[in-house]
């Protein structure tokens, strides 16, 4: 009996060991799994919940199958290295030490009752604000924020816990969701991703739903998962794929200045249209820092632990007899190298090339210009001059410029990509484009918002937002605002109709009412509004004649839609930029927002970029003789070529008259 | 009876008044040149002095308004010089007053001052792209600096015969 139990336990011991070696093996297998091929991998696997349990299918048919929701923290960390893609551009913002980079799309708090539109973005990009920025008895929390964004977010970042960002891999709620760009068969559902989970605050049943392995039961934090997506192993078949389509891209980046019934008559970009993928230029590594493509983002760059990570045992399997330090140092020396071959990702880096050497000063091939088959711009009768006063956006992106900066909707911000009633040009978040700043010294094309919110304005004429949902609750409480006709509200679903002076004068009355507090303003289309003696007063400036910092608006550069060559800027001449009316100089921006339009700031580019006008104008003047300088340029050029034509063949015949008579023949 | 070019020609010419007293430069030539010699400064401030030397970086604003507002006026001057001072400068001229250094540097002069409109005013028609455009920039910048130089030695050597 005794022999028998000894027997036992040492089989049992013999074959934990032999578990524990193959799991060890077999975990180790999987780190290292990569196929190395451009032939996409089938993702033929099983999914695992929160807690790392397979999920399984139940063996009778007949019951009905619901579990925890798929995590992407486990299931594809199987072979993938979640924590650090984790760090990525796309889901990095609210991380401590990441560079912000150029000023980028906002996320804007859009609330149609209280009519605030407020740019928010952890990075801290000047003229935004940050969740902790808004509110003053009670300050907006990264939930209120997951909630308002959410549709548009990939997961990640805010929606995990801070663990996560110790490597510990303990994930949240709402996980970086890999399929909403990597799943290639377009049967991804952000509809369902956002109207069955997020909207309803289920963020950790969304990867699910929009996969469509199971669909949200009304109660509960489980999914009811469709058996049809399972084999007899519980395992998936997903369509993935490295070179994301155009459209998983779009469902966030779209951006319309075409809007509604007339939309069809877009053409989008000629990038897309001949054939390129967004990744092609907008690439990452396995650490997802996607490349935006702005000329300084090579010096903006880091070299993030993530990837000196990723490097290290790519540089150790080279050569074994590195240490970890020195694999290390390696590592992050070639990174930090390679940063500036990001700068053929560019638009200059593409078409033209950039100078670049290696180690060994040789050129990098993709620096030399080309890249892709990119044409080399001619630019025929174009001042170099430009090329260095001028991002090539200006000229070849967005909507060709008008006397008017024009509205534009984006994804992000308007919800593109869910389904809703008609979005017309005053839908808000009301963003202008394309308003021609110049970043650095170089002129180039932005969107601007300008924000708009109930704040209190301290004794340091600070002013601080009050959050919507404290106005929305004063506004409701007292029926500050009733609800308008049906039929209006038919009409106005995004209630954009401006508000009128009546209006903001009750509700900064109503706000006004609490006199503990700090004085109750208004700020919209570059204004603030306050109350005096009772009355509304309006300033566009602070007390020192000097623009109300808080109501300034936020502008971020953008480089899509790219227009063909012949579509420039410049492509029927000096005049479409040197001339008196050029939008590029005189263009107007009116600052939009919850007043009537022609009640918001309105300023000319050149005054938006702190140009002077008598300069500009001028110069525009002189364009007028342009053609006049031609011709009296040409016509002298010809008097001195045929003086220099004539004397120079009279010298030319008296020499040879004189060899000739030298030689004494007549 | 057969004749030569030379005595056809001879005999068609009718005979040319005795030569007399050197030839001078007229009061239209020498206005011209004034401007010439006044628009090259002016040109030269703006385009080499402040724009290359001091700022570092091509014109922009006032100084390029300044230097394009110029830049007719020397076109024009140049031609009229051209016309008005080429038959005193042929080297076989014998009643100019000018030295042989005078004459060269104004050949020298008209050479550069063509390149220099060729230069400035090529650009601005849709032929050259951006490769023939730093080209022109360039030619147009050193032929301004030689220029600058070629006209003030031109007129000491005029200055030197006077």
């Amino acid at each position: 009996m005794r022999s028998h139990q000894s027997q036992s336990a040492w089989l049992t011991v013999q074959m934990t060991a032999i578990a524990l070696v193959l799991g060890a093996a077999q975990t180790g297998a999987k780190e290292n799994l990569k196929t190395e091929s451009r032939a996409p991998y089938l993702h033929h696997i099983p999914l695992r919940d929160n807690q790392g349990s397979l999920i399984t299918m139940p063996k009778s048919t007949t019951q009905p199958w619901r579990g925890n929701p798929y995590s992407t923290a486990r299931s594809c960390s199987e072979c993938h290295d979640y924590s650090r893609i984790g760090n990525g551009w796309h889901f990095n913002a609210a991380r401590e030490g990441v560079p912000a980079g150029r000023s980028g799309e906002p996320w804007i708090l859009t609330d149609p009752l209280s009519h605030t539109q407020l740019p928010m973005s952890y990075r801290g990009w000047k003229g935004t604000f940050k969740p902790s920025d808004v509110g003053i008895e009670s300050k907006m929390t990264d939930a209120d924020f997951l909630n308002a964004f959410a549709h548009h977010l990939p997961g990640g970042g805010v929606g995990e816990p801070a663990k996560a960002d110790e490597r510990t891999l303990k994930p949240g709620p709402f996980q970086v969701d890999c399929l909403i760009c990597h799943e290639a068969s377009g049967h991804y559902s952000h509809e369902l991703r956002y109207m069955d989970a997020l909207k309803g605050g289920k963020l950790a049943q969304a990867a699910s739903a929009a996969a469509g392995f199971g669909t949200v039961p009304l109660s509960g934090p489980q999914i009811a998962y469709d058996r049809r997506r399972f084999d007899s192993e519980s395992k998936v078949s997903v369509d993935l794929t490295k070179s994301v389509h155009n459209e998983r891209c779009y469902y966030c980046h779209t951006a319309n200045t075409v809007m509604g019934e007339e939309k069809w008559h877009s053409d989008r970009d000629v990038h897309v249209r001949a054939g390129m993928l967004c990744v092609d230029c907008h690439r990452n590594g396995e650490e997802h820092m996607i490349v935006r493509g702005y000329e300084d983002e090579a010096t903006q760059r880091i070299v993030t632990p993530d990837m000196i990570n990723l490097r290290i045992p790519q540089l150790m399997r080279i050569n074994p007899s590195l240490t970890k330090e020195q694999a290390t140092t390696l590592a992050e020396n070639e990174l930090r190298a390679e940063r500036s071959r990001i700068r053929s990702l560019t638009c200059r880096g593409c078409h033209v090339g950039v100078d670049s050497k290696d180690e060994n000063g040789q050129r990098f091939a993709a620096d030399m210009g080309g890249r892709l088959g990119a044409p080399r711009p001619l630019h025929r009768g174009l001042p170099p001059l430009h090329l260095e006063k001028l991002s090539c956006t200006a000229c070849h992106s967005g909507p060709r410029p008008e006397a008017e900066a024009q509205p534009v909707q984006t994804a992000m911000n308007h919800k593109l990509g869910l389904p809703g009633q008609l979005r017309a040009e005053n839908t808000p978040p009301l963003i202008v484009q394309p308003v021609f700043l110049r970043v650095g010294d170089v002129i180039t094309p932005h969107r601007m918002v300008w924000p708009t919110y109930w704040g209190r304005i301290n004794k340091e004429g600070v002013i601080v937002p009050i959050t919507p949902a404290e106005i929305d609750t004063l506004i409701n409480d007292k029926s500050l605002l009733p609800d308008p006709p049906a039929e209006e509200q038919a009409r106005d679903p995004y209630m954009a109709r401006p508000l009128t002076d009546e209006q903001i004068t009750k509700i900064l009355s109503a706000l006004a009412e609490d006199r503990t507090k700090d004085q109750p303003v208004f700020v919209t289309a570059g204004l603030v509004f306050r109350l005096a003696d009772g009355k509304l007063h309006v300033q566009s400036k602070d007390k020192d004649g000097r623009e109300f910092a808080a109501a300034r608006p936020y502008a971020w550069p953008f480089a899509h839609d790219v227009r063909p060559a012949g579509q420039s800027l410049g492509a029927t001449g000096c005049a479409e930029c040197h001339s008196k009316d050029s939008p590029i100089y005189f263009g107007t921006v009116t600052a939009r927002g919850a007043v009537d339009f022609d009640r918001g700031v309105r300023k000319a580019m050149w005054e938006l970029r702190g140009d002077d006008r008598l300069v500009a104008s001028t110069f525009a003047w002189t364009f007028v003789f342009r053609p006049m300088l031609k011709y009296v340029s040409f016509a002298s050029a010809v008097v001195v070529a045929g003086v220099l034509l004539y004397y120079g063949l009279m010298g030319l015949g008296a020499i040879t008259c004189r060899a000739r008579n030298q030689q004494g023949r007549p | 009876m057969t004749m030569t070019t030379d005595q056809i020609i001879q005999k068609s010419t009718p005979p040319r008044p005795p030569a007399s007293g050197p030839l001078r430069i007229t009061f239209l030539g020498q206005l011209a040149y004034l401007v010439l010699f006044a628009a090259t400064l002016v040109l030269a401030a703006t385009g080499v002095f402040w724009a290359w030397l001091v700022q570092g970086k091509p014109m922009h604003g006032w100084v390029l308004m300044i230097h394009a507002a110029f830049a007719p006026v020397f076109a024009v001057a140049l031609a009229v010089v051209s016309l008005t001072w080429a038959d005193r400068a042929r080297f076989a001229c014998r009643r100019s007053l000018q030295r042989a250094s005078a004459r060269v540097l104004f050949w020298v002069l008209l050479l550069l001052g063509l390149t220099m409109i060729l230069s400035g005013v090529l650009p601005m028609t849709p032929i050259f792209g951006t490769d023939g455009q730093v080209a022109l920039y360039l030619t147009h910048r050193y032929c301004g600096m030689a220029i600058a130089v070629v006209i003030v030695l031109h007129l000491l050597s005029l200055i030197r015969v006077r």
